[in-house]
């Protein structure tokens, strides 16, 4: 039961939305738009990595 | 793994994404994501030896088991396309949500004929 998933991804969240308004207000527009797309991606792969583990349960339960 | 966890997963999961969709929606979506993930993959670890007891008591009854296997994995297809379908929309995209259920369902199809040609041949061997 990965829970601590649950709540990074919500930290990372956070995080760059904080960072993006700091870049934003400090007038670095393209750096605010860089963090955003890096946090993107992190959490993205996390993501992938959960919802791969899925399917190769479901496939194991179910025989598929 | 008890009920009352997982109830609160969810709950908890879901008041984060409320409070993520406000400054980015993207992160919202991926958080419910992992949310129903881990969700459903404790469910099924939980349920897996229920699973693996009703499918010795079918074998045990010496009735063919193509047909349980087959309904089994039915389920299996309706589960992931269930969520993956479930997730389209929440981000919205109704388009998406349809076409992963279409793919469901030729799945569960595709797996299903050589069920319904064997229940044929069995009805043809009954009339001839």
């Amino acid at each position: 039961m990965d829970v601590d998933l649950i709540f990074k991804v919500a930290a990372i969240g956070i995080i760059v939305t904080v960072l993006n308004q700091v870049l934003v207000r400090s007038g670095r527009e393209e750096q605010a738009m860089l963090t955003t797309l890096t946090g993107l991606v992190v959490v993205l792969l996390m993501v992938v990595d959960v919802i791969a583990d899925l399917f190769t349960t479901v496939k194991s339960v179910f025989g598929l | 793994m008890e009920l009352t966890p997982i109830l609160g997963i969810c709950v908890v999961a879901a008041v984060l994404a409320t409070l993520l969709r406000q400054y980015k929606g993207e992160y919202a979506v991926m958080l419910v994501a992992v949310a129903a993930a881990a969700v459903i993959i404790s469910v099924l670890w939980s349920a897996i030896d229920a699973v693996f007891t009703l499918r010795n008591l079918v074998v045990k009854t010496g009735v063919d088991t193509t047909y349980f296997t087959t309904a089994f994995k039915a389920l299996g297809i309706c589960v992931i396309t269930g969520f993956a379908s479930d997730l389209c929309r929440d981000m919205g995209q109704q388009t998406l949500a349809s076409g992963a259920e279409l793919a469901g369902r030729c799945a569960v199809f595709i797996i299903s004929v050589p069920m319904l040609v064997s229940l044929l041949q069995t009805a043809l061997k009954l009339i001839g």
